[in-house]
């Protein structure tokens, strides 16, 4: 089993680059501090500084990164027109990775020619503190969070993630490209990073691209294939909630498969258990129809059918009957 | 080929469990393996066949193999139904 992974830290850049593959949706600017980009952001959490401004500097969460609301940038504003900018010296002194100023707005020269000369970068949002608060925390528990990396596919089935997994050469990409014919999402081909994400009812995980080129996937006696240029954007997803594990093995005559489907197996993937089906591979088997009916199988469970059980309730009536009229 | 007539003495007769339980055994054998009951005929080695038997408690099913395994074949399969009684009651 893959070990578990966390990343440490990130760069203040990387912010940059996520609002930019967000399209914008913070619109940051970088008013100051621009030679810090490359700081380390080491802490998923932001602190909003008015204690450490009003001269209160015990505890002071130095590490995280800095949210300058409208609040603080009033009272900033008030610090240096009544001549009291100690305050702002002394929170300037520790090693900040980032200050972030929110709705967009200015802040005074004083504090842009502190951050520039302590390399501290002051970034602008357009969004609201506390919208802004709620996209950051966001991002950096899912940059942040507990992974593992898969040495599989990724694909998205009406809307659960199933994790191809299998020795190399045994069709997992093939797999791939008959799921997507049959017009199911790719999400990536070959190495997948599984992230475990908290929600309001637990925990989840996540299945995304280990390292996002875009949507290739390589086929043998083929090549390389551009998924979303062949069958279009819309066959491409990003992410998916991991809620199926498939395994392809091989077929051997002497293995006892599962001919029920009775009971449930599962993989432990980061503490969780995934729904996980064994399905063996041989000629003549029609592998991205097994783990499409796989993945409806699971919808079904979700919904709590199981043919397996509804047939066993028959026969055993049927068998009862059958007693009874002898 | 050869024959063996078995009683199922279990309490639900031959379900899924006991049919997947009886269809992998059959299946680990290379003689083909049939199973009448009252004039229908099927494969052990297919669940769906088995369970088209709807063999309850009581009732006796006509096995029989024909391969190179055959006698195994049979011995285990009587085994299985008689003496592990599916592992169930």
């Amino acid at each position: 089993m893959a070990e578990e992974l966390k990343l440490k830290s990130i760069k203040v850049s990387k912010l940059l680059e996520i609002d930019e593959n967000q399209n914008f949706l913070m619109g940051f600017e970088v008013l100051a501090g621009g030679a810090g980009l490359d700081k380390d952001i080491t802490c998923p959490e932001i602190n909003r500084p008015g204690l450490t401004l009003s001269g209160f500097m015990e505890h002071f969460a130095s590490e995280r990164i800095q949210v300058l609301g409208r609040g603080e940038v009033a009272y900033i504003e008030k610090l240096i027109s009544d001549n009291e900018t100690e305050n702002i010296e002394n929170f300037f002194k520790y090693d900040i990775p980032v200050c972030i100023v929110t709705h967009g707005q200015s802040i005074p020269q004083y504090v842009m020619d502190f951050a520039d000369m302590r390399s501290i970068p002051v970034l602008r949002t357009k969004q609201s503190t506390e919208k802004f608060i709620a996209l950051i925390t966001t991002i950096l528990e899912d940059l942040f969070a507990s992974y593992v990396v898969f040495h599989g596919n990724f694909v998205s089935i009406y809307n659960i993630g199933v994790m191809i997994l299998g020795p190399s050469g045994i069709g997992k990409s093939e797999s791939v490209l008959g799921l997507v014919e049959r017009g199911h999402k790719f999400i990536s081909d070959d190495m997948v990073r599984v992230k475990k994400l908290r929600t309001p009812s637990g925990f989840e995980l996540k299945g995304e691209p280990y390292v996002d080129y875009g949507p290739y996937i390589e086929i043998r006696g083929i090549g390389i294939i551009n998924v979303s240029q062949y069958y279009g954007e819309g066959r491409v997803l990003n992410f998916e909630h991991l809620g199926l594990v498939v395994n392809l093995i091989e077929w051997r005559s002497d293995y006892n498969y599962d001919r029920l489907g009775m009971e449930e197996k599962y993989q432990n993937i980061l503490g969780l258990d995934i729904p996980m089906k064994e399905i063996p591979v041989s000629s003549g088997r029609n592998v991205p129809l097994l783990i499409e009916v796989a993945a409806y199988r699971e919808v079904m469970r979700r919904l709590g059918y199981n043919s397996a059980e509804e047939l066993e309730r028959k026969v055993i009536n049927f068998m009862k009957k059958e007693r009874e009229l002898e | 080929m050869k024959q063996v007539s078995v009683t199922i003495s279990n309490e639900y007769g031959l379900h899924a469990r006991p049919a997947s339980l009886l269809a992998n055994t059959a299946s680990q054998f290379t003689s083909e393996i049939r199973i009448v009951k009252e004039g229908k005929e099927v494969n052990a080695k297919s669940i769906m066949n088995l369970l088209l038997l709807a063999a309850g408690k009581g009732t006796v099913i006509l096995v029989s193999a024909d391969g190179s395994d055959e006698s195994d074949a049979l011995e285990a399969i009587r085994f299985l139904i008689e003496e592990r009684k599916f592992d169930e009651k």
